[in-house]
């Protein structure tokens, strides 16, 4: 215990955004430290029971996704906002909380505030903190992920006022409704970025008989990718293996039906939103009314995502500034709040 | 008021009005009123009001201000970055802005990991850590095991008397000789002792001599024997210290101190420990075998008369224990510490020299 606070002397409090895609980490004092994708890529020893060692974390392992030989496994231990495979994903965050701190001399142990979606279950939300701890965290606060988010976007959380914020991540969704620090109303859906690129892959291996990976469903939705039918058609050429055939073919998309292929995981996320203003109170709901719905996450980069959700609701939708670090930035502000008011001032556990 | 820039296809042009009155001269431009601007950003045409005015105070917080003029700038199509610098610009500072920014403008340089100062004071509490560790290490080790390094230190003493320069057989010396390089008188060997020799002795032990009883050692090429003639001389535990009786030339001595080298040739020691409370007894031979071991009740005694010495003895409870040697109190105080008693009882202490 006290080697661990003499550790802690000589580490940064962080703010883990531990999500499905990406992982980001906000060092107080720093900003954003770390922003690479939660995969991990395993190798497996030769021979029966061979031993299993960690050949690449973050980025380096993203690029092998589908490319690795047969002793070479890359995974994502985070499936939905949630963990997947806990000693992969205490590896990950090991090899990423110390890659965070410059000093090599003694090993960090940091005060860490894990991000965690707010309908992960009390089992999901202990393992998550078990696995920070088992890398080295000296304490572990969890903080629910709309909250950071909301925080994050520079949203008057503290007010006497309902701010309403939706946050895409890659494995779930969250929307809650937020007043005087505290979540009036929140909830989690399992759709997120990931089901974009599945319902990518899907439309294409329907329509054109091709199978394509996930990376280039990634890209494909990234270039093209659109919520809400505009006046430009993008267009993108891909390549994948026709499954008739047997061998790589290379054919176009356009934005419209990347829309078209879309429309089930962003219905899914419409009615998210619509069932969260139904279940709102009526003073709060005539606030966010007003002011409008705050979006973060990486899918709020998603092309007029903001004007879908605008006009299925009628109500003001915006876009936060950088959503992609919001969650990891609020959860530092976050721990700085914690300090300087006590940790009673948010749910966090 | 601030300058805004504005890019207009390759040129650049600078307004020198806020971004609400901009988007407000944009939407002009395009012949649009303020209702349809609200109903395109669902807002109230109040708000859209106040937007184009430049009252952003009026507005509710930067985060959704930022919001309705990147969208406001997307209508109009303009492009929105310039807009909200020029926002920024205008916003008095905001008290939700990271830390960090606050810390730069005070000008206190900030201490990382990697400055030398920490680095340095690491090292020296690192080292400092080590230090205490070892310590703790050390004292843990002599209270886990008592006796250990007493232990390995008889040993290594019990290896070295048997060593064979000390199992030669030493050549007989002119009668009157003494001094450091003394032959010892009396001769006493372990029972595991696999040496002929010691049978002798044994043999010698048993034959019980009486006071007066000299006591000789002869040694040659043939080995060492014992010889006990009558009338021949004995020696006093003080003279044993330093003086040695060789064969051949007998030494006459007074009568009480042949009577107590008689008590020690009959029994070459007696230890005996009185336990008048319950005690905690270790007694380990100078081969580390044990001897006496274990908890003893009050009233119980116990007698010490096989084993190679030294002697280590380790006594729980110091004060609960008397310990007579050969008939004679043994003080316990200067080898007590902590009520337990750690002492070492060799041949000297025996009386054996």
């Amino acid at each position: 215990m006290f080697l661990k606070r003499l550790r802690g002397i000589f580490s940064n409090d962080l703010s883990i955004d531990l999500g499905t895609a990406n992982t980001l980490i906000y060092a107080r004092g720093q900003g954003i430290v770390l922003d690479e994708p939660s995969v991990v890529a395993i190798r497996q020893d030769r021979g029966h029971g061979g031993a299993r060692t960690v050949a690449a974390v973050g980025l380096e392992a993203k690029q092998m996704l589908g490319r690795t030989p047969a002793n070479i496994t890359a995974i994502r231990p985070l499936k939905e906002g949630v963990i997947a495979d806990f000693t992969v994903t205490e590896k990950m965050l090991q090899h990423f909380i110390h890659k965070v701190h410059e000093t090599r001399i003694i090993r960090p142990s940091p005060r860490v505030l894990v991000c965690v979606p707010c309908g992960s279950t009390q089992v999901e939300r202990r393992a998550i903190k078990e696995s920070a701890a088992g890398a080295g965290a000296r304490e572990v606060y969890l903080i629910e992920e709309p909250m950071s988010a909301a925080i994050g976007a520079g949203l008057p959380v503290d007010e006497a006022r309902g701010s309403m914020v939706l946050d895409i991540g890659g494995g779930t969704s969250e929307v809650a409704i937020i007043s005087l620090n505290g979540i009036v109303y929140a909830n989690s859906v399992r759709i997120g970025g990931d089901r974009f690129d599945e319902a990518i892959v899907s439309y294409v291996r329907r329509n054109y008989g091709t199978l394509i990976g996930d990376a280039t469903a990634e890209r494909i939705k990234k270039e093209i990718g659109s919520a809400y039918p505009g006046d430009e058609v993008k267009e993108i050429e891909v390549k994948g293996r026709n499954l008739a055939e047997g061998i790589p073919r290379s054919f176009t998309l356009n934005s419209n039906e990347i829309l078209e292929a879309l429309q089930e995981p962003l219905s899914g996320i419409v009615g998210a939103v619509k069932a969260a203003l139904e279940q709102t109170p009526p003073e709060l709901g005539a606030d966010v009314a007003e002011r409008g719905i705050v979006l973060t996450g990486g899918g709020a980069l998603l092309r007029d995502l903001d004007r879908l959700i605008e006009e299925e609701t009628g109500l003001p939708v915006l876009v936060a500034e950088d959503p992609l670090t919001c969650v990891a930035r609020g959860g530092g502000r976050a721990l700085e709040l914690i300090d300087e008011r006590g940790g009673e001032i948010f749910s966090v556990e | 008021m601030n300058a805004l820039l504005v890019a207009e296809g390759d040129g650049e042009t600078f307004v020198r009005q806020g971004p609400g009155a901009y988007l407000k001269a944009a939407r002009e431009e395009r012949g649009w009123d303020v209702t349809h601007i609200a109903n395109a950003m669902h807002l109230d045409e109040d708000t859209v009001e106040a937007l184009e005015a430049d009252d952003f105070e009026s507005l509710t917080s930067p985060v959704f201000v930022q919001g309705y003029l990147r969208k406001y700038a997307r209508l109009v199509d303009t492009p929105s970055e310039p807009l909200l610098r020029a926002y920024r610009d205008l916003r008095p500072p905001d008290e939700s802005e990271p830390r960090q920014n606050l810390r730069a403008a005070a000008g206190k340089p900030e201490m990382h990991s990697n400055h030398a100062f920490v680095r340095i004071v690491s090292f020296v509490v690192i080292c400092l850590m080590l230090g205490l560790l070892f310590v703790w290490w050390q004292g843990h080790l002599q209270d886990a095991e008592p006796g250990f390094l007493e232990r390995a230190m008889d040993r290594i003493g019990g290896e070295e008397a048997a060593s064979p320069e000390d199992a030669e057989p030493l050549p007989p010396m002119p009668a009157g000789i003494s001094g450091d390089d003394v032959v010892q008188p009396f001769i006493y060997h372990g029972e595991e002792t696999a040496d002929p020799a010691r049978d002798e002795i044994e043999t010698a032990e048993d034959l019980k001599p009486t006071p007066g009883e000299a006591q000789t050692v002869e040694q040659g090429g043939a080995g060492e024997t014992q010889a006990e003639p009558e009338g021949a001389p004995a020696v006093t535990e003080a003279e044993a210290s330093d003086q040695t009786t060789v064969a051949g030339a007998p030494q006459a001595v007074s009568e009480g101190e042949a009577a107590a080298r008689s008590a020690t040739a009959e029994d070459p020691y007696r230890v005996v420990f009185h336990f008048d409370r319950t005690s905690w007894v270790d007694v380990r031979d100078g081969n580390g075998r044990l001897l006496i071991v274990g908890e003893k009740g009050g009233g119980l005694s116990e007698q010490l008369t096989s084993g190679e010495p030294p002697f280590a003895v380790v006594l729980g409870r110091a004060d609960a224990v008397r310990v007579e040697v050969n008939g004679a109190p043994f003080d316990l105080a200067p080898h007590s510490r902590k009520n337990v008693a750690r002492f070492k009882l060799d041949q000297g202490a025996l009386g054996l020299n």
